[in-house]
C-alpha cells in the first residue's frame, strides 16, 4: 500500500509567527501518525530555509494518496498554483486583515489583502474542505464562499512561561501589548487610553508595544501621538524582541492589553494567560472567542471606559483571580493534545487516517 | 471541558444562544454565559465611569481632544476629500513617468559593463514599450483631472442644494409628545440605552431619571458639559462612530434624533447600519423625525428633497431605509401636529436561521 502524503503550502514561512507555529507543528502532528509531510513555501524567512523546499519544487506528478493543505492568510502566487493541481486540496484559514482597516494608513497593503479575500474566495470551489482556526475566522469564510468550514484550534507551541506572582498594581502598572505596529491593530487606541488612565488612575502607568513596525507610517504616528499628548516617556515601541526577552515582558509587566480592529486569533492573548498576566481587550472579531471569561471584554473604543476596565481589573484582586481561573480553561480548549485532537478529527473528513489515530 | 463555570461577582443572567444569518453563532452565542458576566462587568465600568465624570475627571473637552490629537495625524490621501484626492493626484502624477536608464552601476567587476552593453542592445525594444505605456500613463492622467474639474462641478452644485442646516438652526425642538413616546418606548424595552445627539433634547436626562441604563452622545462640548454636571453618563463622539465602536450586540434601545435626520441619506443608512450592529436582537431604533414640510422652503419635488442633505426625509424613505438594512420591522407614527414630528419605530428581528457551524 502507497503512503499516504500531506503536504502544507504557506505563503511566509517564520519560524515565530503564528502561522509558522501551526505549520511546524501540524507537521510533526502528521509525521507522528505516519503520514508523509513536507512544507512548501514560497517566501522562506531566516531558520527555515532547511525545514521546507519552495513551492516551484513540488512534485511534478500528480497523485491519488497525497491531500494538499493551503495555509492561507495573504496574497500568494501559490493560490494560481494549488488551483491547477489536481490533488484534493484543503484550506487552512488563519484570516485576512479587512482592507478597510488599513485603507486609510497603507494604502498599497490594503489592495493586496483585497485581491487576497479574492484569491481565496475563488479557490472555495477548488477545495474538498476548509479549516478555521476560530469560530470568527469561520464565519468569514462563509461569507467568502465556502460550505461548512470546520473549526480546529491552531497550535500555539511557545515555551512554557513560569507564571508570574498575582499583584494588585495601583500605581506605576506597566500595560504590554504583542503584534505588529499596523492600523488594524489599533495601537493608537491604547495610547490614548493610557493617557485616560494617567490623567485619573496612576501617572506613573507605561505602555509597552511589541511587535515589527509593519507600517512605518503609522508606527511615527503613534509616537508623534504620544508626543502630543505628552506621554511619549511613558509608551516605548520596542520592534520585535527574542523569545527569551518575550518571557521576561509577560512576567513583568502588569497588564495585557488589546485594542485591535481586527484579529483572527491573537496568540499573545493565550500567552498572557499562560504567563497569568491579566487580560484587557476591546470585543472585536475572534477576541471575544480567544478570551472566553478569562479576560476583560471591553464592549467600545472609548478610551475612558478602556482606562477604567483597565483600572478595575489592575485593583481587584478577586476579579483577577476570576480570570486566572477561567485561563485555565481556556489554556486547556487551546493545549498543543487539544489542538492536535481537533486537526486530526478535522482532517479524518477530508483523507483516510492510519487506524486509531482518531 | 467543563464550560458551565459558576457566575463569579461580575455575573449576571444567562442570554440565550443565537446564530447569525450565514448559520455562524455570532459573537454573543459562542459561549452563552460568557457574555453575561461581561454584562455585570460593563456595568461596573459604567458606574466608575459615571461616579468619575461627576467628580470632573473626565471632561467632554478631554475626550475631544484625545480624538482630534490622533485625527490630525490620519494621512491624507486614503479618504474621499478633496485633500485627498489631490494628494493621490499629485503622488500618481509623479509615478507616471517612467525612466529607461536603468541604473548600472555594481560592485562586482564587470558586471557594470555587461549591464550597459544589455541596456544597449534592449534599447530599441524597451523605448518602443515606453513610448506606448508613456501615452497611456500621460492620457490617463488627464482623464483623471478632466473626470476631477467634472465631479467639482456637480458637488458644488449639490452643495447649494444643501440647506446645511442643524435641528437648532432651524428652532424645531422635541414636543413633550414625542419625548413621552420615546421615552415609554426605551423604558419597555429595558437593557442599555444610547440616545444619540443627545444633547438637543431632554429625553437622556429623563431617561436617566428613571434609572434607566442609558447614555448619551454629541459632539456639541457646551451641551455634554451640562449634561454632565447635571449627573447624566455622556459621551463626546460622532454618531456613526459612536454606533460602530459600541460592541455588536450590546444595546437594547437606540433613540436617533437631533441634527441627524438632516445628513445625506448614504451617512443616515450608515448610521443605521452601525447601530443595527450595535442592537440585540429584539431591540429597538427609535428615530425622532420631522415631515418634510415642516420647512416652508422645502416646496421643491419629493426627490430632490430627499436625496439632498439638510431636509427632511418622508416617511416612506425611511422605512425604505429600515428596508436597506434588514432584519427590522419597521413602522412611523402618525404626525403630531403641533409641529410636524413622527417617530419611526424600528424592532431589531430575532435571526431564525439555524447554526450551520460544525466544530471539530
Amino acid at each position: 500500500m502507497s503512503t499516504v502524503e500531506v503536504h502544507q503550502f504557506v505563503p511566509s514561512l517564520a519560524m515565530r509567527d503564528a502561522i509558522g507555529q501551526h505549520t511546524f507543528a501540524m507537521q510533526a502532528m502528521l509525521r507522528s501518525v505516519g503520514i508523509d509531510s513536507e512544507i512548501y513555501a514560497d517566501e522562506m524567512k531566516p531558520g527555515t530555509e532547511e525545514l521546507a523546499k519552495h513551492y516551484h519544487h513540488f512534485h511534478p506528478r500528480p497523485s491519488k494518496n497525497r491531500l494538499l493543505i493551503y495555509q492561507a492568510s495573504t496574497l500568494s502566487p501559490m493560490a494560481a498554483f494549488l488551483s491547477e493541481r489536481p490533488e484534493p486540496k484543503v484550506l487552512n484559514y488563519h484570516n485576512v486583515t479587512p482592507p478597510q482597516t488599513i485603507r486609510q494608513w497603507e494604502f498599497g497593503a490594503s489592495m493586496a489583502t483585497s485581491i487576497a479575500l479574492d484569491q481565496i474566495g475563488k479557490l472555495s470551489h477548488q477545495v474538498v474542505g476548509s479549516i478555521a482556526v476560530s469560530k470568527f475566522n469561520a464565519s468569514d469564510l462563509k461569507s467568502l464562499g465556502y460550505d461548512g468550514p470546520v473549526v480546529a484550534a491552531p497550535f500555539i507551541t511557545h515555551a512554557s512561561v513560569e507564571p508570574r506572582p498575582d499583584r494588585d498594581r495601583p500605581v506605576g502598572a506597566s500595560w504590554l501589548f504583542v503584534g505588529r505596529i499596523f492600523p488594524n491593530k489599533a495601537q493608537h487606541d491604547l495610547v490614548a487610553a493610557l493617557a485616560a488612565y494617567r490623567r485619573i488612575y496612576d501617572s506613573a502607568a507605561t505602555l509597552t508595544l511589541v511587535g515589527g513596525r509593519a507600517s512605518e507610517r503609522y508606527a511615527c504616528a503613534i509616537e508623534e501621538y504620544a508626543k502630543r499628548l505628552g506621554i511619549s516617556d511613558a509608551v516605548s515601541i520596542t520592534g520585535s524582541i527574542p523569545d527569551d526577552g518575550m518571557e521576561d515582558l509577560y512576567r513583568t509587566s502588569d497588564l495585557f492589553v488589546c485594542a485591535s480592529d481586527h484579529e483572527g486569533f491573537c496568540f499573545p492573548i493565550v500567552e498572557a494567560m499562560r504567563a497569568r498576566l491579566p487580560v484587557v481587550a476591546y470585543g472585536s472579531s475572534a477576541i471575544p472567542e480567544t478570551v472566553g471569561k478569562a479576560g476583560f471584554i471591553v464592549s467600545d473604543k472609548s478610551p475612558i471606559n478602556f482606562a477604567t476596565a483597565a483600572w478595575i481589573t489592575l485593583t481587584d484582586s478577586g476579579l483577577r483571580n476570576t480570570f486566572y481561573r477561567q485561563s485555565e480553561i481556556q489554556l486547556e480548549k487551546y493545549s498543543p493534545e487539544e489542538a492536535r485532537r481537533q486537526n486530526l478529527d478535522a482532517l479524518s473528513n477530508f483523507i483516510k487516517l492510519p487506524l486509531g489515530v482518531v | 471541558m467543563n464550560e458551565s463555570i459558576p457566575a463569579e461577582k461580575a455575573g449576571g443572567p444567562v442570554e440565550s444562544s443565537s446564530a447569525g444569518p450565514d448559520g455562524v453563532q455570532d459573537q454573543a452565542a459562542i459561549t452563552p454565559s460568557r457574555h453575561a458576566d461581561m454584562v455585570g462587568l460593563q456595568q461596573r465600568v459604567v458606574a466608575e465611569v459615571e461616579r468619575r465624570r461627576k467628580a470632573g475627571a473626565f471632561p467632554p473637552a478631554f475626550e475631544k481632544m484625545l480624538r482630534a490629537t490622533f485625527e490630525k495625524l490620519i494621512p491624507q490621501g486614503g479618504g474621499t476629500s478633496r485633500d485627498d484626492f489631490q494628494s493621490l493626484f499629485r503622488s500618481t502624477d509623479r509615478s507616471a513617468f517612467m525612466d529607461i536608464d536603468v541604473p548600472l552601476a555594481s560592485r562586482k567587476p564587470g558586471v557594470s559593463l555587461a549591464k550597459k552593453a544589455i541596456r544597449k542592445l534592449m534599447a530599441w525594444y524597451l523605448n518602443y514599450l515606453l513610448q506606448q505605456i508613456t501615452n497611456f500613463t500621460a492620457n490617463l492622467m488627464q482623464l483623471l483631472a478632466a473626470l476631477d474639474r467634472r465631479v467639482r462641478i456637480v458637488e458644488d452644485q449639490v452643495a447649494g442644494m444643501n440647506r446645511v442646516a442643524t435641528i437648532d438652526d432651524l428652532k424645531l425642538f422635541t414636543s413633550s409628545a414625542t419625548v413621552d413616546f420615546a421615552l415609554d418606548v426605551a423604558k419597555r424595552s429595558g437593557g442599555r440605552t444610547l440616545v444619540g445627539n443627545c444633547g438637543s433634547s431632554d429625553i437622556l436626562s429623563r431617561l436617566a431619571r428613571t434609572g434607566a441604563n442609558c447614555y448619551g452622545s454629541d459632539t456639541n462640548v457646551k451641551e455634554l458639559e451640562a449634561a454632565q454636571r447635571a449627573g447624566m453618563e455622556i459621551r463626546w463622539s460622532p454618531l456613526k462612530e459612536e454606533v460602530d465602536n459600541v460592541r455588536p450586540k450590546s444595546l437594547q434601545t437606540v433613540v436617533l434624533q437631533g441634527s441627524f435626520e438632516l445628513s445625506p441619506v448614504s451617512d443616515i443608512l450608515e448610521v443605521l447600519k452601525g447601530a443595527s450592529d450595535a442592537l440585540m436582537y429584539g431591540g429597538t431604533i427609535v428615530a425622532i423625525c420631522h415631515e418634510p414640510g415642516t420647512v416652508p422652503q422645502d416646496a421643491d419635488s419629493r426627490v430632490a428633497i430627499d436625496l439632498s442633505a439638510g431636509r427632511f426625509l418622508h416617511r416612506e424613505t425611511w422605512l425604505n431605509l429600515f428596508e436597506r438594512v434588514g432584519g427590522f420591522s419597521a413602522e412611523a407614527t402618525s404626525a403630531n401636529v403641533e409641529n410636524s414630528e413622527f417617530v419611526i419605530v424600528a424592532h431589531k428581528l430575532q435571526s431564525k436561521v439555524p447554526s450551520g457551524d460544525s466544530g471539530a
